[in-house]
């Protein structure tokens, strides 16, 4: 053990001072926050402002009419200096200025005078100019006149707002299992999580150690290195260490990643209270379902109260622990397959022919994650999370719906340690003979021999 | 002088071939024992057995009459054919690190480090990283790397490749020097030269199979075809005709001045002195030496048979002995 200790501390100190895992620690998190930040922060922040210059030619009297509608929003203004002139002459107007729009009502446009059952002409109206104005700009635009247009048709044909608001509601279907009532889409979104960190973690530090094993083949260090050590050791020590790096890492990144995005992600959401607030007293939003804010609101506290409840229903005290089982088990079994890869081969190019039947099961196993997670106790997510070759992501991905046997589990359990065993007698064997095989062209017949030779 | 390893009817199986066919070897303490044989003889396997990085499939090594075991790789170091060093790691790390492999501690790796580094007058290179450093500097430290933790037994396969010839010298005296220190070499090397300069004792092995084993000195006598060196002054045809039959000329060389330099091989029951009382009388014989043949000459005599060796020696031209 003092040797492989030895083994495990220089493989753990060559990457840990290794410039790419520092800048990889530094620079993850931050990408990391800004998947997170930057999104919410563009789509909060004003765009481009613009100047929208309404005009009219539907023939609509104003007390019906659709022009002065729009109200000045952050970074719209709207001009009503040319509402009944020659669209031409406006267009001349502003030729020159790429900040300007000109929002024309056509002479067909008829509001809510249309009786046309879809997307009539009598409902279109024409936003000219020199640059892309942007989705939100359309979208407000569209959102303002579909509301008047509603409210015309309401007024019209006798309807009380109030009726339309309770003829809309929509009918919900709460989910209960075991007499809680719980949301599908965090418990999905949970398993997906540890299953996805399984996989990278497995595949990311997995393809380190193979390479770790290159390099020492390549070097030609490694027949003195076996010259002290036995070979299984140096095979165990380099999975260790480089699992702990791994460990490192991704330590860091979950700390530094907390520090960064809980304080933005905090104001981002303290702004977005502000911007509901507002947009929900000056009443702009909410499209075709004018009652749509109050209902939302009901909606929002109820989903709130049902994430919690889904979150205190999952089975934690299952899930972690067999997180950390499977985990653990599950990388050194591929850590193992993937250093006896390396062994087998004499440059980095040469693993390619190799990994790949490795990586497939992984692939698979996250391929399927949409079958598994659509129907968590079905067939396919049941066989893949025994066969040890998938089970460490699969079986995470059932955890949290709660469906899983504590048999099943522990059946699935026992056969990634008998697979874990099996596959790294396996690994340790062809990487005895590996290591020390130089320029020859590996078949896999020449590695199943390689299984039985004395050591 | 004691046996410090013997190798016991080794025999070593891949598929398809056998590495190494009951071969047996003793290696003399403080000495140095020569391994020699073809490439791909299984010279390296048999030294990858007794470094215990494979296992034979027949046959044991014992150690000072102990069989081999975990506890011996302390006392052992290993300078392979197909060696190499971290390259991005730093040359006095990267020493202290194979170092505490063997077993030293991390302070008295060090030490001895600094050391080696005195005497090879390489002090400045303890942060530079290897890939920075000249092959013949790579394997300087690799010699270090291996003979730091004073093993009983070296083994160093092909030890002086990579090296000039200035540098190879100071490996050969540090070789010498450790085993006038008491260590014990097995020396793996195709350069004859160096066995006859270094060796004691050689074993030979070709096709998996030992053929050859014994001190350097006795197998040269054992290969030695009765074949002397003889100069003189007079004439040339006096002679070839005094030279009686037990005795045939193999080669011919004028000196000038009347000086003539013959190589002749004895034939029969004839002795050294029967052709000098025949030819005494004819010319002034000057000198007189026996050609033993050079490890060069054993080692294609033993691997391609001997007749064709005695045959070749015999019809040699040059002198080199």
């Amino acid at each position: 053990m003092g040797k492989t200790w030895i083994i495990i501390s220089r493989e753990y100190l060559t990457h840990v001072k290794n410039k790419t895992f520092i800048v990889m620690c530094f620079l993850a998190p931050v990408l990391w926050a800004a998947l997170f930040i930057v999104p919410p922060l563009l789509a909060g922040q004003p765009g481009a402002s613009r100047e929208i210059v309404v005009v009219d030619a539907s023939g609509i009297p104003d007390s019906l009419g659709y022009a002065y509608v729009f109200k000045d929003t952050a970074n719209l203004k709207f001009n009503y200096n040319h509402v009944y002139e020659e669209l031409d002459k406006v267009e001349a107007l502003y030729k020159d200025s790429s900040g300007v729009s000109v929002l024309y009502i056509p002479e067909n446009f008829m509001g809510g005078g249309d009786t046309a059952q879809l997307h009539s002409q009598g409902l279109a109206v024409i936003l000219k100019s020199r640059k892309e104005p942007g989705f939100n700009t359309l979208n407000l635009l569209q959102t303002i006149l579909t509301k008047e247009v509603q409210k015309d048709i309401m007024q019209v044909n006798k309807i009380d707002p109030g009726v339309m608001e309770h003829a809309l509601r929509k009918v919900a279907v709460l989910n209960e299992i075991k007499g809680t009532v719980g949301n599908s889409t965090v418990k999905a979104f949970t398993g997906l999580a540890f299953g996805m960190i399984i996989y990278m973690y497995i595949l990311m530090f997995g393809v380190r150690i193979m390479r770790s094993v290159v390099e020492e083949k390549t070097t030609r260090i490694v027949e003195v290195i076996v010259s002290s050590v036995k070979p299984f050791q140096l095979m165990m020590g380099k999975i260790i260490g480089v699992t702990l790096v791994g460990i490192t890492q991704f330590s860091i990144w979950i700390l530094l990643s907390l520090l960064i995005i809980t304080p933005v992600v905090g104001a981002i959401q303290d702004k977005q209270t502000d911007l509901t607030q507002l947009t929900g007293n000056s009443n702009t939003g909410m499209p075709v379902n004018p009652g749509a804010g109050k209902l939302m609101n009901i909606e929002i506290t109820d989903s709130t109260v049902q994430t919690m409840d889904t979150i205190m229903s999952i089975p934690w005290g299952n899930l972690i622990p067999a997180f950390l089982f499977y985990f653990i088990f599950g990388y050194l079994m591929y850590a193992s397959l993937f250093a006896a890869i390396g062994s087998a081969a004499d440059t980095d190019s040469d693993t390619s022919q190799f990994s790949l039947p490795v990586t497939i099961p992984l692939i698979i196993a996250i391929a399927s994650s949409g079958a598994v997670l659509n129907d968590p106790d079905g067939t396919i997510a049941k066989w893949l999370s025994m066969i040890p070759l998938t089970s460490p992501v699969v079986m995470l991905m059932r955890i949290p719906y709660g469906g899983v046997y504590v048999l099943e589990l522990f059946l699935s359990m026992f056969i990634l340690v008998v697979s874990f065993i099996f596959f790294t007698w396996i690994a340790g064997r062809i990487y005895r003979t590996g290591i020390l095989m130089y320029g020859k062209k590996i078949s896999w017949k020449e590695l199943g021999k390689w299984m039985f030779y004395r050591g | 002088m004691g046996i410090l390893l013997s190798a016991q009817h080794i025999t070593k199986r891949f598929s398809g071939h056998v590495a190494l066919d009951d071969v047996s070897i003793d290696v003399p303490e403080s000495s140095i024992f020569g391994l020699l044989g073809p490439n791909g003889a299984g010279k390296t396997t048999l030294i990858r057995i007794i470094n215990q990085i494979t296992g034979p499939d027949e046959g044991k090594v014992l150690f000072e009459d102990r069989l081999l075991d975990n506890s011996h790789v302390q006392q052992i170091g290993y300078l392979p054919e197909e060696r190499g060093l971290y390259r991005k790691m730093e040359v006095g790390e990267q020493a202290i690190y194979l170092a505490r492999l063997k077993g030293l501690s991390k302070k008295e790796a060090r030490r001895r480090i600094e050391e080696w580094f005195e005497r090879f007058e390489m002090q400045g290179w303890w942060k530079k990283k290897v890939e920075e450093l000249s092959k013949g500097m790579q394997q300087k430290v690799q010699f270090i790397v291996t003979v730091l933790h004073e093993p009983r037994l070296l083994i160093l396969d092909e030890p002086f490749s990579g090296f000039d010839p200035i540098n190879a010298q100071i490996i050969k005296d540090e070789i010498v020097r450790l085993k006038n220190n008491g260590s014990t070499i097995i020396l793996s090397t195709h350069n004859m030269g160096s066995v006859e300069e270094l060796c004691d004792h050689i074993a030979l092995i070709n096709r998996s199979k030992k053929v050859l084993d014994g001190p350097v000195k006795d197998i040269r006598r054992q290969y030695a075809s009765r074949t002397y060196d003889l100069s003189f002054k007079g004439n040339m045809m006096g002679f070839t005709n005094a030279m009686w039959t037990g005795a045939e000329l193999v080669d011919k060389h004028e000196e000038g001045d009347g000086f003539h330099k013959v190589r002749v091989r004895l034939l029969g029951n004839a002795t050294p002195n029967n052709l000098l009382t025949a030819v005494l009388p004819a010319v002034e014989v000057h000198a007189f030496t026996e050609v033993l043949p050079t490890m060069n000459d054993i080692f294609i005599a033993a691997v391609q048979g001997r007749e064709a060796t005695a045959e070749r020696l015999g019809t040699r031209s040059n002198y080199t002995e």
